[in-house]
């Protein structure tokens, strides 16, 4: 259908206010909310990753094209909801910079890039308490838990995340990755992480081989 | 001495009044309530909610002014006192690289206590490394008293003047305490400041609790404070190089406020680390040639506030001691010099200051050398222009037995000690090696024979026990 393949592009070229436009242009037009989504948002970030892939895109036009969709889910999201219908199951990565540090860059790119891969981004913010990390572990049914962390002097909160969710026997429930500039693949591997993210690029690729169900959708 | 500038007096003018723009505008973050109480009574526009602060433009220039033009950082040993002041020039290491390059097994590794003790001894040694930044930060030091370990390993193996950024303030007190020791009592240590402390703005805008507490103490103790601007061209401030320019110096100029607020005339370094990032993968650049470019008219930002200013001037996204390294770092080093920088920094750093090399650190001790040299210009009066002897010698002579030659060679011409010159044959005869091969041998030679400052026993003692306090109190 010509509404969706436009919806796409709209998606690739990063126009968040036209993608809206369209997207509500469609629903008028009484395209399924779910098609809109399937054939129109997916594959125009698909495209999105493919040529950011290939050195054709770069990061801003990633940021840019999955505002985009963000934007177009929030006028999907209340109608699917009414309708009963739901997305795929696709895995859910919650993230976060630890306490203590207030560096979001790294770990908003990160969110972003895993965006366009297709999972289900819960971005917590910054200077994230532990406890805040623990519960959205305990609430959200996340896969992945992601904690950033920029100074040498909050790494360790990485630590203190992990033991806890050891503690209180929420270990199991997700794989745990870790990312920032001091953080080494040794630093991650002795607090017990499952990966390290070297960089965006990295995470979302240790993000894929470490959940079982890989998302299909995007 | 040269001098060269990016921007011109317009341009600094412009750009100056666009940041007194922002921060009377858009604002700036202080999580901080004491000094949001403080720049409240002080004039400044302050949300206490949001702890938004908004500054007039004339309260701002004139804080700024009671910023001194010139200081003294000391070190242990008093020969090795530097002057900061315009004009002046110092080299300083880069701190906390994780990281080192092995010569010899080309390998990356972890850097440890004892490399962080062998760096600081190289450092100390370095005629032209005029002071110690903690080049290696040891990952075998526990991870909340990781700079403290650094400082006493400093302070022990260099008289030179030190540079650190503490993690946060009881981190920067055992330092201080430390210090104390060394230089005999607080009062004495703030005579004779040996440590500059490091805190950074999170950009875009936003001052945290800890950066603004390590400004605060050091104005106390009466410690140098070094403000480095950082942002991320595109993702923490604008793509545009005016706009990077503009949002690091309004950072910078909203510390230079709080510090003066927190106490009069306390000592800053006024700097703008101008990363840009790749726009392929995220990641931040310090030997982009915009970097170079907003580095050195940073510089001229800084001098226009009549701030003594450092750069990051030794710079490099390396792996390897290689020919981007010295292509990056030429243009990282060379205009910010001529704009005038008094603190010329990232001396031994490469992998964009991720990683230290102790034989990139002797060549960058060369490096600047040249450097000096070539700032210091050609000298113009009758004796260089040397009408007389090539009146004496005249047409088909030679100058080499002349007295004028021997007086002026070494005046006017650098002699290297790292740069090959020879022959081919010769350099084959001497093994064929490359300047990190030469340098390498440089590294061992001195490493085998310097022997840093002496230091008395009992203080070496209350050191050690200080640093096993810190890192129990710290560890809590």
């Amino acid at each position: 259908m010509a509404g969706l393949e436009e919806i796409s592009q709209a998606v690739v070229d990063g126009w968040s206010e036209k993608t809206v436009e369209l997207t509500r242009a469609a629903l008028k037009q009484e395209i399924p909310p779910l098609d809109i989504l399937r054939e129109g948002l997916i594959p125009g970030l698909k495209k999105v990753g493919d040529l950011f892939e290939k050195g054709d895109l770069f990061l801003f036009d990633m940021v840019r094209s999955a505002d985009a969709v963000t934007s177009s889910l929030k006028v999907l999201e209340p109608i699917l909801q009414s309708r009963g219908e739901r997305m795929e199951a696709i895995s859910r990565f919650c993230i976060g910079t630890v306490h203590g540090d207030i560096h979001t860059i790294g770990k908003d790119i990160v969110a972003t890039m895993l965006r366009v891969a297709g999972f289900e981004v819960m971005d917590l913010g910054a200077d994230v308490p532990t406890q805040k990390f623990l519960n959205a572990v305990k609430e959200s049914n996340s896969d992945l838990l992601g904690m950033s962390a920029l100074l040498a002097s909050t790494i360790p909160v990485q630590k203190e995340v992990i033991e806890k969710l050891t503690e209180q026997e929420l270990r199991g429930r997700v794989k745990v990755m870790v990312g920032g500039a001091p953080v080494t693949e040794k630093w991650a591997e002795s607090i017990g992480a499952d990966a390290r993210g070297a960089n965006a690029i990295d995470a979302v690729r240790k993000a894929k081989q470490l959940i079982a169900r890989c998302p299909q959708v995007y | 001495m040269i001098r060269c500038s990016i921007l011109d007096d317009s341009d600094i003018k412009r750009l100056h009044a666009a940041s007194l723009r922002v921060l009377e505008k858009t604002g700036i973050v202080v999580r901080h309530d004491a000094m949001l109480h403080k720049l409240d009574e002080n004039g400044a526009d302050v949300d206490f909610q949001t702890k938004l602060v908004k500054l007039a433009e004339q309260s701002i220039e004139e804080f700024v002014r009671r910023a001194p033009k010139s200081y003294t950082m000391h070190g242990r040993d008093p020969r090795r006192a530097l002057s900061v002041e315009e004009g002046k020039r110092y080299v300083r290491t880069q701190s906390g690289c994780i990281y080192v390059l092995d010569a010899q097994s080309k390998e990356c590794r972890p850097a440890t206590r004892d490399d962080t003790a062998t760096s600081t001894k190289l450092i100390d040694a370095l005629q032209n490394i005029d002071f110690c930044g903690g080049l290696l930060y040891p990952t075998d030091e526990i991870d909340k008293a990781r700079d403290v370990g650094v400082f006493e390993i400093m302070i022990r193996n260099t008289g030179k003047h030190i540079a650190i950024q503490p993690y946060d303030v009881p981190n920067l007190r055992w330092m201080i305490k430390m210090a104390a020791t060394v230089a005999g009592s607080e009062e004495e240590l703030s005579r004779r400041p040996m440590l500059t402390a490091i805190m950074a703005p999170s950009s875009p805008l936003v001052l945290d609790r800890y950066a603004v507490d390590i400004i605060i103490e050091s104005g106390r103790a009466n410690v140098p404070v070094l403000i480095p601007s950082t942002p991320l061209s595109g993702a923490t401030c604008p793509v545009t190089l005016a706009g990077e320019l503009v949002l690091a110096h309004a950072e910078n100029l909203a510390c230079v406020v709080i510090s003066q607020l927190a106490r009069p005339g306390a000592p800053v370094l006024y700097a703008v680390h101008p990363s840009t990032m790749d726009m392929r993968t995220g990641h931040p650049l310090w030997g982009s040639v915009e970097f170079a470019l907003m580095s050195a008219a940073g510089v001229q930002l800084g001098r226009h506030c009549s701030l003594p200013t450092q750069v990051e001037a030794f710079m490099t996204d390396s792996k390897t001691l290689d020919q981007q390294t010295a292509i990056e770092r030429m243009f990282t080093l060379i205009p910010s010099t001529l704009t005038g920088a008094n603190v010329l920094n990232g001396a031994g750093t490469i992998e964009t200051i991720l990683t230290g090399s102790l034989e990139q650190l002797v060549i960058d001790n060369e490096t600047h050398a040249m450097v000096e040299r070539f700032l210091r210009g050609i000298e113009i009066n009758d004796e260089m222009l040397a009408l007389d002897v090539i009146d004496r010698i005249g047409p088909g002579g030679h100058f080499l037995s002349a007295d004028h030659t021997k007086k002026f060679y070494l005046k006017e011409h650098f002699v290297p000690t790292l740069l090959d010159r020879n022959i081919r044959a010769a350099w084959s005869a001497a093994g064929e090696k490359d300047i990190v091969q030469r340098a390498n041998s440089t590294v061992q030679r001195i490493l085998s024979q310097h022997e840093p400052m002496d230091m008395d026993n009992d203080i070496r003692k209350r050191l050690d026990e200080f640093m096993q306090q810190a890192r129990k109190d710290l560890q809590r």
